[in-house]
């Protein structure tokens, strides 16, 4: 076995998941078992409603994740039996993405899953602005508010569809970006996140006031839902014999969206472009005498990240269909920021943190008023366990 | 035409003169070294010359061009590379990493194609691996080896064969070292010697900032002595270190005249 498993993060060598001395079919049926049983577990956790139940489940899960914790300590083996077949992960994870709708008993339930994913969108956005390129913003809202608003007005004043509507917003909220980062990128770190966090302000504050375009308080109503060759995405979706309730149309809109997310950032996050804006993160002065433009580089993560943004609100205003002010608060910049560094700004975890930041909530109403509170701690022990900030380039 | 002309550049920090009046010329394939006390200004004329602050007065030419008002990275695409007094790898990242970021300006992949993943991408880093892995084969090292492992774990001598690595891997026509020998033993030293002669055979002209006379005494064909911000001596190093200003400036005025400088 290389012994590796001493050392830390990323610092992984290329020959570590390839020698594991165990064939290859114990580790497929391993890998397999091990997402079946956590599928199980987290589709019986999101159909018990009961406090009492819901108290004893995550009791059950902490107990369980302590037990795997000291497994896997024990045998380092199932750990890397899971790392090798990583992509046969991924695969099962999306499949059972996949099959969710089939499982769920609430059409509610649904409609939660495809508002993490939007939250998930989101957090893959700002992650290549904060993550990826080391840049702290601390307004994304802002560019959620932006797309969302752009296609609604596209739709309801212009009468665009949906289809156009969803590239536009992002593309829109993008370009805006570009406004704002071009002066405020002369400044660097925490001055930096006190403009972008401005600009948020500016930006609701706008949306609020000019009632003529975008009704202010009152906000924008009757934003249609997208319409494919005809197909209303308001109507039940029949497959065969099983017939989903509407909310899976949307759902797997944003799956879809979700998926081509994380494809897009794993492919800058492996390429030059991941490599150089690692570098920028580490030391501007050494990028900038190596013959990179960081202006350019910078432009470019503030205006990939604004524009998944804009494309997540702009999903949300078509799947809703009424957007006001209300909607985009401060609080969820700050929300974004909590998931992106819980998922310790990796794709998969960003993801994972989303949802699970969206669906606890809504699992238990007694944690609402405690949902900062806990984000709070849970904050602090990644931050505590993993102080150095960390990237998944590899080698 | 030299390669590289400083013409009577001075730096005011606030009132305080870092650098005045100080003019040099390096002409192609030389090895110029620039010694000199603990704050004479020796960094700072780096600093000037790669752009990371504009001079107060002078001017500096690369080529025939002036440079200032120049951007860093517009400098570093010239080619001129550096290294720094502080060592300032990419410690997140690979020993190969850091080599392809000094390569990047030479990579021809958009961002449109990255996204769209092309087949192109994953051709073309194999080919940036490859060129990286020449690059560092142009250190004494054995960073070929573990091209893999992390810059963060490497010894102290080793780090700075990275940040030479990489400022080799922009393709200098110059080199800038800031005391590449800092915290190196005698083998290692002979190392940087053997490798400063080669890169020197192959065209590439060298200012070294360094403090370890043996260095200086044995690579460089001429260095520059500053004091106070203030150019005091200029010749071949034997030459220079007889000059009773070099000796005063090091060793004090009781010494001027007893013969023997820092060696």
């Amino acid at each position: 076995m290389n012994d590796m498993s001493g050392v830390q993060g990323q610092a992984r060598t290329f020959t570590a998941n390839d020698d594991a001395d165990i064939p290859r079919y114990v580790s497929v049926v391993a890998a397999a078992v091990f997402l079946v049983v956590l599928f199980a577990i987290a589709i019986i956790g999101l159909r018990i409603t009961q406090t009492a139940l819901i108290l004893s489940y995550a009791a059950g899960l902490v107990v369980l994740g302590i037990g795997w914790y000291f497994l896997v300590k024990r045998f380092p083996v199932i750990s890397q039996a899971l790392m090798r077949e990583r992509t046969l992960l991924t695969a099962g994870t999306l499949a059972c993405a996949i099959a969710y709708p089939f499982f769920a008993t609430d059409p509610y339930q649904i409609h939660v899953m495809a508002l993490g994913g939007i939250f998930a969108l989101m957090g893959l956005g700002l992650n290549v602005t904060i993550g990826f390129a080391g840049l702290a913003d601390f307004g994304y809202i802002a560019y959620y508010a932006i797309g969302a608003y752009a296609s609604a007005l596209f739709n309801v004043k212009l009468g665009l569809p949906f289809w156009l509507c969803l590239p536009l917003a992002g593309l829109v909220a993008a370009c805006l970006s570009l406004l704002v980062a071009f002066p405020a990128l002369r400044v660097k770190g925490h001055y930096l996140a006190l403009v972008t966090l401005g600009f948020s302000f500016i930006v609701i504050q706008m949306i609020t006031n000019l009632e003529k375009i975008t009704g202010g308080t009152q906000g924008v109503f009757g934003i249609r839902a997208p319409n494919l060759f005809g197909y209303e995405f308001h109507t039940p979706l029949k497959l065969g014999t099983v017939t989903l309730p509407y909310q899976a149309n949307f759902y797997y809109l944003v799956l879809l969206m979700l998926v081509l997310s994380a494809i897009v950032c794993s492919r800058l996050g492996r390429s030059r472009w991941g490599r150089v804006w690692a570098a920028m993160r580490n030391d501007e002065v050494a990028t900038e005498a190596a013959g990179i433009n960081l202006m350019k580089l910078k432009l470019l993560a503030f205006g990939t990240g604004a524009s998944f943004g804009g494309i997540a609100g702009s999903l949300y205003a078509h799947m809703i269909g009424y957007i006001d002010p209300t909607t985009f608060r401060f609080i969820e910049s700050i929300f974004l920021l909590a998931v992106v560094a819980v998922g310790n700004w990796r794709i998969t975890g960003v993801i994972a943190a989303a949802v699970l930041f969206t669906v606890l909530p809504e699992k238990l109403r007694v944690f609402n008023e405690w949902r900062l509170f806990i984000f709070g701690f849970i904050l602090l022990g990644v931050m505590l366990a993993r102080g150095r900030r960390m990237i998944s380039s590899r080698y | 035409m030299p390669l590289l002309s400083v013409r009577s550049v001075s730096k005011n920090f606030t009132g305080v003169a870092a650098l005045s009046d100080v003019s040099l010329d390096v002409e192609e394939g030389e090895i110029v070294g620039v010694i000199g006390p603990n704050g004479s200004g020796k960094t700072t004329l780096l600093n000037l010359i790669t752009g990371i602050f504009p001079p107060s007065g002078g001017d500096i030419l690369f080529q025939g061009g002036s440079l200032i008002g120049r951007k860093p990275h517009e400098i570093a695409q010239l080619g001129i590379g550096r290294t720094f007094q502080q060592i300032r790898l990419f410690e997140d990242m690979s020993i190969l990493e850091n080599v392809l970021v000094g390569m990047d300006f030479y990579l021809s992949i958009g961002y449109s194609a990255t996204v769209l993943g092309l087949s192109r991408v994953r051709e073309e880093e194999a080919r940036g691996r490859n060129d990286a892995l020449v690059v560092l084969g142009r250190v004494r090292s054995r960073f070929n080896e573990t091209p893999g492992r992390a810059a963060a774990e490497l010894p102290y001598a080793d780090k700075r064969r990275l940040e030479i690595a990489r400022a080799l891997a922009i393709r200098p026509k110059l080199l800038l070292l800031d005391e590449p020998a800092a915290g190196m033993a005698p083998q290692e030293m002979r190392d940087l010697v053997a490798d400063l002669r080669q890169l020197n055979a192959d065209g590439t002209a060298v200012i070294l900032v360094e403090h370890k006379m043996r260095l200086i005494e044995g690579v460089t064909n001429r260095v520059i002595v500053l004091d106070y911000g203030q150019k005091i001596a200029e010749g071949p190093f034997n030459t220079v270190k007889k000059d009773a200003r070099v000796v005063e400036a090091y060793l004090g005025r009781g010494y001027v005249g007893a013969g023997a400088a820092a060696s």
